[in-house]
């Protein structure tokens, strides 16, 4: 079992499908779906947690600090005492050096709910590597790491309406049944992401941190379903996986394009002009969907399928803020 | 530019291919993207038109057929010559009979156009030849830098079995360099292949003729004894052959000589011929001899001479229509009275072209223009203009003046072979001092006739050969007897002899004998169809071409033949000998040999032309090299 020693305590735990699927110290980025963690980017990744404002925890005691005061041991503020108050909170020490009656006020713990919604639409199956199984590897980094700091996960796909809802997943021993969940995930048809959100949103219990995975492929939707996350009081982080190729396409000559999602065919005569026209619009077209996720105070991150969903945890959204 | 490999050129035909796969991948070329939303939204302001700069894969395209084009260009091996520096020669090759000796193998001919073959596999691009056949009537070949005409040509070339005709290349050659080597533009070489032992003074006219010949003796024996004679001419009661032994050599020979009597082998005899001599002999011969051959025993390096044959002269049949209105026609009683002849007599009236079918002379007596019989023809005093003469008035009163003297004879074996009749041959043996004539038609000397009796004011009798047949015109009527035109002829001793001659000269034999290896026309029976059939040997009867009046005996070997469709539609048996019957001597092996030539450089000075086949390999690899270099930046 010399491969999954670097696994740790989750090699102990994990069943062998598990194992298969996240212990390979092999390069994660290869294009085996089944592999979408590793041992060593696990244990990275145990150490990260959700950057989440103190507003949308929920009520289940974790990991993430709270507004509201509780018996724990981390230290939070001192008050005056009033009539009524428990005596057991009167910091004592406070008293013998300034004769006042204070109570020490201890900080709450709590748990954090994390909603991975990730596009399964067709036109995230393509590219090199796979835009779905980037996202996919992606989704299950962040589960992993949710999952390490006792927060509940919540995994939901979507197409041109949501497709699969899984059921809340907390404790790391949920972290193979997440890895399962993800690698079952198939694409689907076109995108319709307003409808899926909305669908999604409609379900109770929508509250903490939702990271929308998807390609934003959609002539129009993703504003409204930016607002319907917003509006159920999830804190939205849109990743928006782009392939190199679709950044700057290395075509040339008469060509007849073939949309993966509707087998739409478009004829283009792709001329270097023609080319930086599409490369200003792709950027433009980006912008566009930053824009509307700041409109709804939602992080917006571009994510290129060639950067390593290692790079992308450890570095890009750590230096972003959405993990700490 | 030259190709050497002109095949070479065949991988061209894989460019169209090439093409053909860039645009049926161009057609059909897809390509799938995530989404067509971006680019939708993009052609929304900038729409569909083909793009204006050479797309990558035209580039590719276009790489690689230079790269295709330069590997084909490779393949041909193309190569240059400074200008000027082409070569033009001129070889000439005898095919004589001295040529057929094989004192090298296999002949001297064969040698030499082995040689030959050397020389025009050594031309260089840009070389030409021009080919000769020196033969015993040198003619012109073919002037060609085509090498597979060249070797069509020197295939061509057939060995003859006549005397040498070098004497008479001279002027030809000159000719030809004169032609085909200007001064000062190619550099000329000029060759000439010969029988070994060919006279000097021969060989030092055709040098002065043409400057820089390089004399090309083949063979290495000079040495030969062999017949350069034979004939036979019988008396009424006894046939004798004549013949010449001819030895060459510098020593005196002994042979044995067999004599085979119309194919009876006698017993052979041994004769001995002195060092460089030429011996007489005569052969005492039955009088029904029909054919003789003479084959001498041993070997010597020229065996076409070592045999000839010789065929007895028999009377000629032949038939001769004659058309006359004149019952009691003075020409209807002369040829009555020849022998051997067949005559058919008809009047004007009766008178149709199909009654001349196998007829070897038409006389018309007295005719009218209606009258214009086919083949060869005899006009006795015709009334009105033909196709082949037009007459004029009247010429009254002629002197009559021959042409030629009435003495003169006229060589039969000449006419037979088919040669113009000679002005007076009519009139061998023919007395004319008495003739009177009162009065003649005028006539014009056609372009085609001679004139064999001129009167003052016109020629009385003339003939001549047109489109191949023979032609006699009679202005006057020889009977005195008639009312106009008249004369005394058909009273002199000179009428019988007139019309034998016109039956010798109108409708020759077929000859005796031809010389081998030579086209000899014969006159042949009209519409008769004539053929010839190796007596003695393999081989089968064959027809000879023919125009109706006129045949052409092929080349032939040497050998006793049979042909028929002559005179008479008869077959009669002709001799093929190497040297034709009354040739002294062989001129090219009767001198003592010079001393043997100076090895002739075949191909002295070859121009070795810069071949560009590296540099187009070269080119294509480079080529192929951006090609690879594109693709990858490319991709």
């Amino acid at each position: 079992m010399k491969r999954l020693s670097g696994a740790g305590l989750w090699s102990a735990l994990a069943p062998r499908s598990v194992l298969n699927a996240i212990g390979r110290p092999a390069d994660p980025a290869a294009d085996d779906p089944d592999v979408l963690l590793d041992g060593a980017f696990l244990r990275q990744v145990e150490s990260l947690h959700f950057n989440a404002p103190r507003a949308i925890t929920a009520g289940l005691a974790g990991e993430h600090a709270s507004r509201r005061k509780a018996h724990s041991v981390e230290f939070a503020d001192h008050r005056n005492y009033a009539p009524g108050d428990d005596f057991r909170l009167i910091d004592w020490n406070v008293y013998a050096r300034l004769g006042e009656l204070c109570l020490k006020l201890t900080e709450a713990r709590e748990n954090l709910s994390i909603h991975l919604l990730i596009d399964c639409s067709a036109s995230m199956d393509w590219g090199r590597p796979n835009k779905l199984l980037y996202a996919r590897r992606t989704a299950a980094a962040l589960g992993a790491l949710a999952l390490a700091s006792y927060d509940t996960v919540h995994l939901g796909a979507f197409s041109d309406n949501i497709s699969a809802v899984f059921p809340p997943m907390r404790g790391r021993a949920a972290v193979s049944t997440l890895l399962g969940h993800l690698r079952g995930l198939t694409p689907g048809r076109t995108t319709d992401i307003a409808q899926s959100v909305a669908s999604y949103c409609e379900r109770p219990g929508r509250h903490g941190v939702a990271v929308l995975i998807s390609d934003f492929l959609v002539e129009s939707g993703y504003t409204q379903a930016l607002s319907y996350l917003a509006r159920s009081g999830l804190q939205t982080t849109a990743l928006h996986i782009v392939d190199a190729h679709e950044a700057s396409p290395p075509m040339d000559g008469l060509l007849e394009l073939l949309d993966r999602e509707t087998g739409q065919l478009v004829k283009v005569g792709v001329t270097p002009d023609l080319l930086r026209r599409y490369r200003a619009h792709f950027e433009e077209w980006c912008d566009t969907i930053a824009v509307a996720c700041r409109a709804q105070r939602a992080h917006y991150v571009r994510v290129s399928t060639t950067v390593a969903p290692r790079d992308l945890i450890l570095r890009t959204l750590r230096q972003d803020g959405i993990l700490r | 530019m030259n190709l050497l490999a002109p095949a070479g050129l065949l991988g061209l035909l894989l460019l169209p291919i090439v093409l053909a796969i860039h645009l049926w991948r161009i057609r059909h070329r897809r390509y799938e993207v995530s989404s067509t939303l971006l680019w939708s939204q993009v052609l929304r302001h900038q729409p569909l038109r083909r793009p204006r700069h050479l797309p990558s894969r035209y580039v590719l395209l276009l790489l690689q057929l230079a790269a295709l084009a330069a590997g084909a260009l490779a393949l041909s091996r193309p190569s240059w010559v400074a200008a000027g520096a082409h070569r033009h020669l001129v070889v000439a090759v005898d095919t004589s009979l001295a040529m057929s000796a094989t004192d090298v193998r296999p002949n001297r001919l064969d040698r030499a156009r082995a040689e030959v073959q050397a020389l025009i596999d050594g031309l260089q691009p840009g070389d030409a030849m021009t080919l000769v056949d020196a033969g015993t009537e040198p003619r012109y070949l073919v002037t060609s830098d085509d090498k597979g005409v060249l070797h069509a040509a020197l295939a061509g070339l057939r060995q003859g079995y006549g005397p040498s005709g070098l004497p008479g290349l001279g002027p030809l050659l000159s000719g030809v360099v004169r032609s085909e080597i200007p001064a000062g533009r190619q550099r000329g070489s000029v060759y000439l292949f010969v029988p070994y032992a060919t006279q000097r003074a021969t060989l030092a006219a055709l040098a002065a003729a043409a400057p820089g010949l390089q004399v090309r003796p083949v063979g290495t024996n000079g040495d030969d004894r062999g017949i350069s004679g034979l004939s036979i001419s019988c008396l009424q009661t006894s046939c004798e052959a004549y013949a010449r032994l001819v030895n060459t050599a510098p020593r005196a020979v002994t042979t044995r000589i067999t004599v085979s009597v119309d194919g009876t082998r006698q017993a052979p005899q041994a004769i001995t011929l002195g060092p460089n001599s030429s011996v007489p002999m005569g052969l005492t011969l039955p009088h029904d001899v029909r054919s003789v051959e003479l084959r001498l025993d041993g070997h010597d390096p020229l065996p076409a001479d070592d045999a000839a044959w010789a065929v007895a002269p028999l009377p000629v049949s032949r038939t001769v229509l004659l058309v006359t209105n004149d019952p009691s026609s003075p020409l209807e009683q002369a040829l009555h009275a020849t022998p051997n002849l067949h005559l058919i007599v008809t009047t004007a009236d009766a008178y149709a072209d199909v009654m001349t079918r196998k007829v070897d002379l038409t006389i018309a007596d007295a005719t009218g223009p209606d009258i214009q019989p086919p083949g060869n023809v005899f006009y006795v005093d015709p009334s009105g203009s033909t196709a082949l003469f037009t007459l004029q008035g009247t010429q009254v009163a002629p002197s009559v003046s021959p042409e030629s003297p009435s003495s003169g004879s006229f060589d039969s074996a000449a006419l037979s072979a088919g040669e113009m009749p000679r002005a007076g041959d009519l009139l061998a043996g023919v007395d004319l001092s008495s003739l009177v004539v009162s009065s003649a038609s005028g006539a014009s000397l056609p372009s085609w006739a001679h004139a064999d009796i001129e009167g003052d004011s016109g020629p009385l009798l003339f003939s001549g050969i047109t489109d191949g047949r023979r032609v006699a015109v009679l202005l006057f009527d020889p009977r005195t007897t008639s009312s106009t035109n008249a004369s005394n002829l058909d009273t002199l001793l000179a009428f019988p002899t007139l019309l034998r001659n016109a039956l010798q000269v109108l409708a020759p034999p077929i000859p005796l004998s031809a010389p081998a290896g030579a086209v000899v026309p014969i006159a042949v029976a009209r519409q008769a169809t004539a053929w010839i059939e190796p007596v003695v040997g393999s081989g089968g009867a064959t027809s000879l071409d023919s125009s109706g009046d006129m045949a052409a005996l092929p080349p032939l070997r040497p050998g006793l033949y049979a042909v028929g469709g002559g005179a008479g539609d008869a077959a009669q048996q002709i001799a093929a000998n190497a040297q034709a019957p009354g040739e002294a001597s062989l001129p090219s092996n009767q001198q003592p040999a010079p001393a043997p030539s100076a090895p002739v450089v075949l191909a002295p000075g070859a121009i070795t032309p810069w071949e560009g086949w590296a540099v187009a390999a070269l080119l294509a690899l480079l080529i192929l090299s951006g090609e690879w270099w594109y693709y990858v930046r490319r991709t």
